[in-house]
C-alpha cells in the first residue's frame, strides 16, 4: 500500500482485544463500527447458507487478514457473526474513515473492488433484498434440515391404526410417517385425518395404517429452504411437509415450525380466506396478505417467490369472493370463467395492484341475455375486490364492464380484430388482454381462448413484429456515458420508474418471445424459460435476464413497502440513494433488458 | 537564606503558564470509584530509568498509551524524555537504548512532567510492576513541580495472574511471559512506548476477563488487586 495511505491508517487505527469466544461483529449490530485487520489470533465466519441449500464451510481468518469490506462498502450489517476463536487483537479503522481510505489508496480500492466483484456474483445468485436486516434474511432461507428438530416418527404400513394413534399420543406428534423397510416414504397420517378417516368413518382400529394414510404425500429435500415449504403449505393447503435426504425420509416440517419463523402464517391466511363467509371477513384477510407480504419481504424471500405467494393468496381471495357472491345469483345453465389480466394474469402482482379482470362465458341463450345475468355478479365482485384493497381499474378493464364480459366467441372475434388491427390502441389492449389466465370457473373456456390466440399469433409475423416494435418503444434508462438516465425535471426528478422503464421492458419482450415460440404460460420468467430453448437462446443468458427482472421486481416491492401502496411514484427509486452493490446490480439488470431488446431488434429487423 | 532554599525545594519555580497548567491538572474533578470499567479511559505507563533503585535512580523517560472505550488509539501514544544533567551508565544505556546525547537533550523536567500530567488526567494509571513506575513518577513530580498526582494506580503484575492465570497459580510471571501467552507482539522491548503498548494489550485482555468475572466497577478492580497483594505478601 502507498506510504501516505499507511500513514493515514496509522493515524486512525485503534487496537481492540477480543477474548476467545467473543463475537466481534454480529448481524444485529447493523453497519459494522470499524474495518478490522487481525493483528494476532483467529476469527471464524460461518457464512449464511445460500438459497439452494449449499451449506458453505466456516471461513477462518488469521493474522494479517481483514474484514468486513463488503458490509462497509454496502453500508449494511454483516450476514453472519464474526467470532474470535482465540484471543485476538485487531487493528480497527473506525467506519467513518473507511471511505477516505478507499479514496486515499488506489491499491486498497482495487482490493476492495475485487472483493466486491466476487460479492456481485454471489448477489446475482441470491438477488437478496436489502431492506431486510441480515438476521431476518436468514430465517426464511434456512434449509429445512435445520428446522426438523427430532428424528421422524415412523411406522411400517401394516401397523394397526390403534397403535399408530397411541404412538402419536405418547410421542406428542401431529403426524406419523409410513415408511417401507428402506426408510422410503409411503404415506403420511396426521392428527387432522383422525376426525374424518377414523372417528366419522367408524374405522376398525385393527386395520393397517396403510388403508387410511395419505399415500405419496408431497415432500421436499432437506436442502430446500423454509420459504419453499411455506409456499407448498400455502398453495396446497397442507399442514405437514415430510423432508427427505434423497432416499430416506428424515423428518417433518409443520406449519407451526414455519410459523415460528414468520410473523404471519401463509397457511393461516389461506384458511381464513377459504373459510370466509362474507366480504367483510375477506377484507380482514386481505390486510393479512399485505402484512404477510411485508413480513416475507423483510425475511428476504426472493421477489419470484414473493410475487408468487402474493398472487396465490390474492387468487384464493378472489375465488372465495366469487363463491360467496355467485350464490346470490341464479346462474343456472351458464358456463363462465373469471379471467385475470395484466400483472395478475402474469402472476406478478406486487403490493399495489388495481383490478384487471374479465369474464368469458358460454351458454344456450343469446350472448346478450347471458351477459345481463352475469353482469350483476361481476359488478358485485368488482366492488368486493375494491373493498378488499384492489382499487377499481381506472381504464375500466373489469368484468363488470359489458365490454369485457364476453362470450367465448365474442372474445375470439375481439382477439382476432386486435391481431389484425394496426391501430396503436388495439395493440395497447392486446398487451393487457393477451396476458390472461383463468382464475375461477370453467377453465376449459380459458384454455380454448388461449389455443385460439396462439393460432392467431404464432405464425403471424406482422403482428409479432408490431408487438416487438411496441416492446422496443421504451429504452432502458441507461446512458452511454453516465450511469443512469433519470427524470430531469418535475416532481420525480432524479428518479427511475422501475415499472415503466424497468420490469415492463422484460414483460413486453417476454410476451413477444412467448407468442413466437407458442408458449401458453403468461408469467414473464416462465415465458422466458420456456421460450428460450425453442428460440435457441442459451440457458445461461435466460438466467441472467430472469435474475435481472426479479431484481427490479424486488426493488419495486421494497419501494412499495417503504412508501405504502397508495403513494404517488410508488414504482420510482433514486439510483443515488441505493448502496454501491444494489446500484451495480440495477445497472446490470437494465443491461439485461437492453440485451433482450437488442435480441428482439435483431430477430425482427427493427 | 536556608528558608528560601527550602521554599524553592518544595515549590520549584514555575512560569505563569506552567502554574496555570498545574492548577488545571489539580482542579480536575476526581474519578468516581463506582465508574464502570468499560466506561473508563485508562492510561498505561512504562518508565525507563537510570537503574533499578527506585529511590536513588533517575527517571529518563515515560511512555504511555491510552485505552478509550476498550480500544487503543494508535496515534495518541505519549512519550517524554526527561533532560538529564549527566548521562546514565553505559550498561544502563544498553538496556533502553537512549543514548547520552539524547538524554541531555530531553525536555526540561517541569515542562516534561506537566505534559505527562496533562496527558494522564484523572485516568487510572496502570503498569506492570506499577509500584516501580509509581515511585519513579511521584518522586520526579514532587521534585519538579512540588505536587504528587493522586491518580488511582493498578498493577498488572498482580491483576494478570488473578484474572488470566490458572487456578491457584503460584509462579510469578514477567511481562514477557504474559505477552507471549496472549500472542502480543512487542515491537521494541525497553522502548517506553512499545512496552506501554504491550502492557496496554495485556490490560485489554484483563479488562475483558474482569467483565466476564463480574468485576464491573473500578472499586471492584482495586479491591481485587488489594486482595491479591495481600495474598502475595503471605506467600
Amino acid at each position: 500500500m502507498e506510504a501516505a495511505a499507511l500513514d493515514f491508517l496509522a493515524r486512525h487505527l485503534e487496537l481492540g482485544y477480543y477474548a476467545e469466544g467473543t463475537v466481534i461483529i454480529d448481524p444485529a449490530q447493523g453497519v459494522p463500527a470499524a474495518f478490522y485487520i487481525i493483528q494476532r489470533g483467529s476469527v471464524q465466519v460461518v457464512p449464511f447458507p445460500g438459497m439452494q441449500g449449499t451449506r458453505a464451510q466456516p471461513l477462518n481468518l488469521g493474522a494479517g487478514e481483514s474484514f468486513s469490506v463488503g458490509a462497509l462498502l454496502e453500508r449494511r450489517a454483516v450476514t453472519s457473526p464474526y467470532l474470535a476463536t482465540a484471543d485476538t487483537f485487531c487493528y480497527e479503522l473506525p467506519a467513518a474513515h473507511f471511505p477516505e481510505l478507499l479514496q486515499r489508496s488506489p491499491v486498497f480500492a482495487a482490493f476492495a473492488t475485487r472483493y466486491l466483484a466476487s460479492m456481485l456474483r454471489e448477489s446475482r445468485r441470491l438477488i437478496r433484498m436489502g431492506s431486510s436486516s441480515a438476521e431476518e434474511q436468514q430465517a426464511m432461507s434456512r434449509p429445512l434440515a435445520s428446522l426438523i428438530g427430532r428424528s421422524a416418527v415412523t411406522c411400517p404400513p401394516q401397523t394397526p391404526v390403534g397403535d399408530v394413534l397411541k404412538t402419536m399420543q405418547d410421542r406428542k406428534v401431529g403426524s406419523m410417517l409410513v415408511v417401507d423397510g428402506a426408510g422410503a416414504l409411503l404415506g403420511i397420517f396426521t392428527r387432522h385425518d383422525v376426525l374424518d378417516r377414523i372417528a366419522l368413518a367408524r374405522c376398525d382400529l385393527a386395520q393397517p395404517i396403510s388403508s387410511v394414510m395419505t399415500p405419496n404425500p408431497l415432500t421436499l429435500p432437506a436442502e430446500a429452504s423454509a420459504w419453499e415449504a411455506a409456499l407448498l403449505i400455502a398453495s396446497r393447503g397442507i399442514r405437514h411437509v415430510p423432508v427427505h435426504d434423497g432416499a430416506r425420509v428424515i423428518g417433518v416440517v409443520t406449519e407451526r415450525d414455519l410459523f415460528a419463523l414468520q410473523r404471519v402464517s401463509v397457511r393461516a391466511i389461506h384458511r381464513t380466506v377459504a373459510d370466509a363467509a362474507s366480504v367483510d371477513e375477506l377484507r380482514h384477510a386481505s390486510d393479512d396478505i399485505r402484512r404477510l407480504g411485508r413480513s416475507l419481504l423483510g425475511q428476504g424471500v426472493a421477489a419470484e417467490q414473493l410475487t408468487l405467494i402474493i398472487s396465490t393468496l390474492n387468487d384464493a381471495l378472489t375465488r372465495r369472493l366469487l363463491e360467496i357472491e355467485s350464490r346470490r345469483f341464479d346462474l343456472h345453465g351458464v358456463r363462465w370463467c373469471w379471467l385475470a389480466f395484466g400483472s395478475e394474469g402474469r402472476y406478478e402482482q406486487t403490493i399495489s395492484t388495481d383490478q384487471d379482470n374479465g369474464l368469458v362465458f358460454e351458454g344456450d341463450a343469446a350472448p346478450d341475455d347471458l351477459r345481463q345475468r352475469l353482469l350483476p355478479l361481476a359488478q358485485a365482485v368488482n366492488r368486493g375486490l375494491d373493498s378488499c384493497g384492489f382499487p377499481l381499474c381506472k381504464g375500466n378493464i373489469m368484468a363488470g364492464n359489458p365490454r369485457w364480459c364476453l362470450s367465448l366467441e365474442e372474445w375470439r372475434q375481439q382477439f382476432g380484430r386486435w391481431v389484425a388491427d394496426t391501430d396503436p390502441q388495439a395493440l395497447l389492449h392486446a398487451v393487457i388482454f393477451f396476458d390472461f389466465r383463468a382464475l375461477h370457473g370453467e377453465e376449459a373456456l380459458a384454455r380454448s381462448l388461449r389455443a385460439h390466440l396462439l393460432d392467431l399469433t404464432r405464425n403471424n409475423s406482422r403482428f409479432q413484429r408490431q408487438l416487438a416494435q411496441y416492446a422496443l418503444e421504451t429504452p432502458p434508462p441507461l446512458g452511454l456515458l453516465s450511469d443512469f438516465v433519470t427524470e430531469d425535471e418535475g416532481e420525480f426528478r432524479g428518479t427511475i420508474d422501475l415499472k415503466k422503464s424497468g420490469a415492463r421492458l422484460f414483460a413486453d419482450a417476454a410476451r413477444v418471445l412467448a407468442l413466437a415460440a407458442g408458449v401458453a404460460h403468461t408469467n414473464t420468467a416462465q415465458r422466458l424459460r420456456q421460450a428460450g430453448p425453442a428460440l435457441n437462446i442459451p440457458a445461461s443468458e435466460i438466467d441472467g435476464i430472469v435474475d435481472g427482472f426479479f431484481f427490479l421486481q424486488g426493488l419495486r416491492l421494497r419501494a412499495q413497502m417503504d412508501m405504502g401502496p397508495a403513494a404517488a411514484g410508488v414504482n420510482r427509486i433514486r439510483p443515488d440513494h441505493l448502496n454501491e452493490v444494489d446500484r451495480r446490480i440495477l445497472k446490470e439488470s437494465l443491461r439485461q433488458a437492453r440485451k433482450l431488446q437488442s435480441r428482439l431488434a435483431l430477430d425482427y429487423r427493427l | 537564606m536556608r528558608w528560601l532554599q527550602r521554599l524553592f525545594r518544595h515549590a520549584p519555580a514555575l512560569s505563569a503558564d506552567q502554574e496555570a497548567v498545574l492548577a488545571a491538572c489539580r482542579g480536575r474533578p476526581p474519578l468516581s470509584v463506582t465508574a464502570l470499567l468499560a466506561d473508563l479511559r485508562w492510561v498505561v505507563v512504562d518508565v525507563e530509568t537510570s537503574g533499578l533503585d527506585p529511590f536513588a535512580d533517575r527517571l529518563i523517560s515515560i511512555g504511555a498509551v491510552e485505552i478509550v472505550a476498550g480500544r487503543i488509539p494508535l496515534h495518541t501514544g505519549f512519550e517524554v524524555l526527561f533532560r538529564q544533567a549527566e548521562a546514565s551508565s553505559r550498561g544502563n544505556i544498553l538496556v533502553h537504548g537512549i543514548g547520552g546525547s539524547a538524554q541531555r537533550s530531553g525536555e526540561e523536567p517541569v515542562a516534561a512532567m506537566l505534559r505527562f500530567l496533562d496527558y494522564a488526567g484523572r485516568s487510572p494509571l496502570v503498569g506492570f510492576h506499577a509500584d516501580f513506575d509509581r515511585i519513579m513518577i511521584e518522586r520526579t513530580a514532587r521534585s519538579a513541580i512540588g505536587w504528587v498526582p493522586d491518580n488511582v494506580w493498578l498493577d498488572l503484575a498482580l491483576l494478570a495472574p488473578a484474572l488470566l492465570g490458572s487456578d491457584g497459580e503460584v509462579t510469578r510471571r514477567g511481562l514477557d511471559e504474559w505477552t507471549e501467552q496472549l500472542g502480543i507482539v512487542n515491537q521494541s522491548r525497553h522502548n517506553a512506548v512499545a512496552d506501554a503498548l504491550a502492557t496496554a494489550q495485556l490490560l485489554q485482555a484483563v479488562l475483558a476477563r474482569a467483565r466476564r468475572a463480574g468485576v464491573a466497577s473500578l472499586r471492584d478492580l482495586v479491591r481485587l488487586e488489594k486482595d491479591r497483594r495481600w495474598l502475595e505478601r503471605g506467600r
